[in-house]
């Protein structure tokens, strides 16, 4: 009766199928005055209550597993039908590599969906066979580059499996297709933090000094990639926190990177909210170092950073008038001690 | 759609109005029935129930206690002999609707009595459900065989909280492993890697405050974050960087910024601005929401051209009311007739609502560990 693809037979009532006379069907309590009340169709209805009945004797037969099929295709987002379904894939032990095909087209068919793909992550643990899942990832992401379940699926694989080999060319490459993929952007973020704990546990093995140098190559190079994205448009907003971020990862300071400060002082023509930011950030760090309470050099970087937030509240970014407002008092307070 | 509101306004000094009675309506009739096209929901009953008794709520709407015992009585049906509740009667038991319920059940328990809407919940086989879904690492599962992520770990500490259940045990090490998903951008992912997304943002610090560790997150760098959510062009709230608008935003990003300024208070960190309004721009959330995110029948929207749906009128109006109240005053663009009540943005449920369920709850004995 199970169709090898994934698509709802033609239906045929279960009370007419000679397979299933034996089961009578369990309804769904609703109680006496029902709220939230579904007009399920009749082969929903049906389906489900057929559901219930084998659920309820712990069946593990053919006919479950065909009618685990039904449901899920009726309603994916019914976590228990696809729990139940594990069950019985295991004990009547099969083919893993079928589910993955039906798995493929019901995510393609469903893929916001929560339940699919964490049977489809139960089905590569169970095998352990990554080797579909990178492409497979890939695939969906040229219909949807930024989808949340996609990227938290190709993440585990890449965790799990150790597959970490050609990933952040995988990232160029969508970036290249799109700088504004904020996803693509978090994944390198992704693969060179990655990098970065393999060199910081190699050097704990006494290998400190490489490790430092490496660490500063790998960092010009995402200066040099991140560059390259913001001249292309510096009002996109994925590259500058990208770049921030590197620099916290590396315990880099800001304000000593003479590429990222040229590239602002060039690009505040453009107007763009992320280049007085990345300046914000760069002059608090000055400030932190400096110490609070009124010297002469804290006033004047204190000055610029006020004038910044200015320009931002009135002029550039005046959506988030209260906050840069908020930002200039604070850091007055805190570097002034002016009174609030 | 902005310039044709402003147009309209010259004629109308009343317009943009909420249209209450269009969205009462529409939420009074989903309470009772819904058609087939919610097969898709069939296994989130209890958050049907949820998303349309908040908005009658926020729109200020009497229910009768008939309604109500209706409502406790199909919740009871929901709830699991393992403890927790499903999303229907007789499906397996899940943090998300077991959430959704004990939301639920707390506005129930100011339509009808706490006695009748919650002193049925099984707290004791809840807290041992709650324990079989713990992660060494202070995650939890969604559900028996199910997903991690950090819904997972809002929905259980929501529910440990409110039902009054024992908390230092169960989540040792929770703000750790929530900590570990604040991202590069400042927000938080669903789970330690992923990108940092509104959603996710807002389980993670609703649930660093319910277990009173906000200091272990960085607050700075989040408020850069959320405040660089809201869209200039349109007002309302993305997701993610360099996403679309979506009115449901208005509430898992909003929601941030009244949770930010009690912290910000206590870390003595307020200055003139942030007393008297939330640090984002509530007038042009507010024309978002009341201009481009009402259905001409009822019901609110993710944007114009999408169809209505009862999460996003539920988040869209949460969102209203967080922009409304502010700190100091309320603050409804153009005319009080527009003003829903407030909420407590840690549960997404309106504040009398939260403090009957916690009062309750809390009168009674402790769970055994």
């Amino acid at each position: 009766m199970s169709d090898s693809e994934s698509e709802l037979s033609p239906y045929v009532s279960y009370r007419e199928r000679a397979e299933w006379q034996d089961i009578v069907p369990l309804e769904q309590e609703e109680g006496l005055a029902p709220v939230v009340q579904i007009a399920y169709s009749d082969r929903f209805r049906e389906t489900f209550s057929y559901f219930r009945a084998v659920f309820a004797k712990d069946e593990l037969s053919e006919r479950a597993l065909d009618l685990t099929r039904e449901a899920a295709m009726l309603n994916p987002a019914n976590y228990s039908v696809w729990v139940y379904r594990r069950k019985l894939l295991k004990a009547l032990d099969r083919d893993l590599l079928e589910e993955q095909n039906f798995l493929a087209d019901i995510i393609e068919m469903h893929p916001k969906n929560y339940q699919v793909w964490q049977h489809r992550k139960e089905i590569v643990e169970w095998s352990q066979d990554p080797s579909l899942e990178l492409e497979f990832t890939a695939n969906m992401f040229t219909d949807d580059a930024k989808n949340y379940h996609c990227w938290q699926h190709r993440q585990w694989i890449i965790t799990r499996f150790g597959l970490w080999d050609g990933e952040l060319e995988f990232t160029a490459k969508l970036i290249e297709k799109d700088r504004r993929n904020n996803s693509a952007w978090n994944q390198r973020y992704f693969v060179v933090n990655h990098e970065i704990e393999q060199l910081e546990a190699t050097a704990a093995g006494g290998a400190g000094d490489a490790d430092e140098t490496q660490k500063a190559v790998i960092l010009h190079r995402e200066i040099e990639f991140s560059k390259k994205q913001i001249a292309k448009d510096s009002h996109n907003e994925s590259p500058w926190s990208y770049i921030k971020g590197v620099f916290r990862l590396m315990k880099q300071k800001l304000h000593l990177s003479v590429t990222m400060m040229a590239l602002c002082d060039e690009l505040m023509k453009d107007k763009s909210p992320h280049v007085a930011a990345f300046l914000i950030d760069a002059k608090e760090e000055l400030l932190g170092q400096q110490g609070e309470g009124g010297s002469e050099q804290v006033n004047s970087i204190l000055e610029e950073v006020v004038r910044l937030c200015e320009i931002l509240a009135d002029e550039w970014d005046t959506i988030r008038k209260r906050y840069w407002n908020y930002l200039a008092e604070l850091l007055q307070v805190k570097y002034q001690g002016l009174p609030d | 759609m902005y310039a044709k509101a402003k147009e309209e306004r010259r004629h109308n000094p009343e317009s943009p109005l909420l249209h209450r009675v269009h969205h009462l309506d529409y939420l009074l009739k989903g309470l009772r029935f819904l058609p087939d096209s919610f097969e898709g929901l069939d296994a989130s009953r209890p958050w049907l129930c949820y998303w349309i008794l908040q908005s009658l709520k926020l729109l200020s709407e009497p229910l009768s206690h008939r309604i109500g015992t209706d409502v406790v009585e199909f919740l009871k049906l929901c709830q699991c002999k393992e403890g927790g509740f499903a999303g229907g009667p007789g499906q397996d038991a899940h943090l998300a609707p077991t959430y959704a319920a004990m939301n639920a059940l707390a506005i129930l328990s100011t339509v009808t009595t706490p006695e009748e809407a919650l002193a049925w919940v099984d707290r004791t086989a809840l807290y041992q459900w709650l324990k079989r879904l713990s992660c060494e690492d202070g995650a939890f599962r969604l559900h028996e065989g199910g997903e991690v992520d950090i819904r997972g770990v809002y929905c259980a500490v929501s529910v440990a909280v409110m039902a009054n259940l024992p908390v230092d045990c169960l989540f040792a090490n929770t703000p750790t492993w929530i900590v570990s998903c604040q991202t590069y951008e400042g927000g938080f992912g669903g789970y330690p890697g992923l990108e940092a997304h509104g959603g996710y943002t807002f389980c993670a610090l609703a649930t660093l405050v319910l277990l009173q560790k906000e200091d272990e997150c960085d607050q700075d760098r989040l408020l850069r974050w959320v405040a660089f959510r809201q869209m200039k062009v349109e007002g309302g709230f993305q997701g993610r960087t360099n996403k679309l608008v979506d009115g449901c935003y208005s509430f898992w990003q909003g929601a941030s910024f009244p949770i930010l300024h009690c912290l910000m208070a206590q870390r003595s960190q307020q200055t003139a601005i942030s007393k008297q309004c939330w640090l984002f721009d509530s007038e042009a959330l507010q024309e978002y929401l009341v201009i481009c995110c009402q259905h001409g029948k009822g019901g609110l929207i993710d944007k114009p051209g999408k169809p209505r749906d009862y999460y996003h009128t539920c988040y869209c109006l949460c969102g209203l009311s967080i922009a409304q109240n502010g700190p100091k005053r309320n603050d409804a663009i153009v005319c009080d007739a527009n003003l829903v009540e407030s909420l407590n943005p840690v549960w997404g449920v309106s504040i009398d609502a939260v403090n009957m369920a916690l009062d309750y709850f809390s009168s009674l004995p402790l769970v055994e560990q």
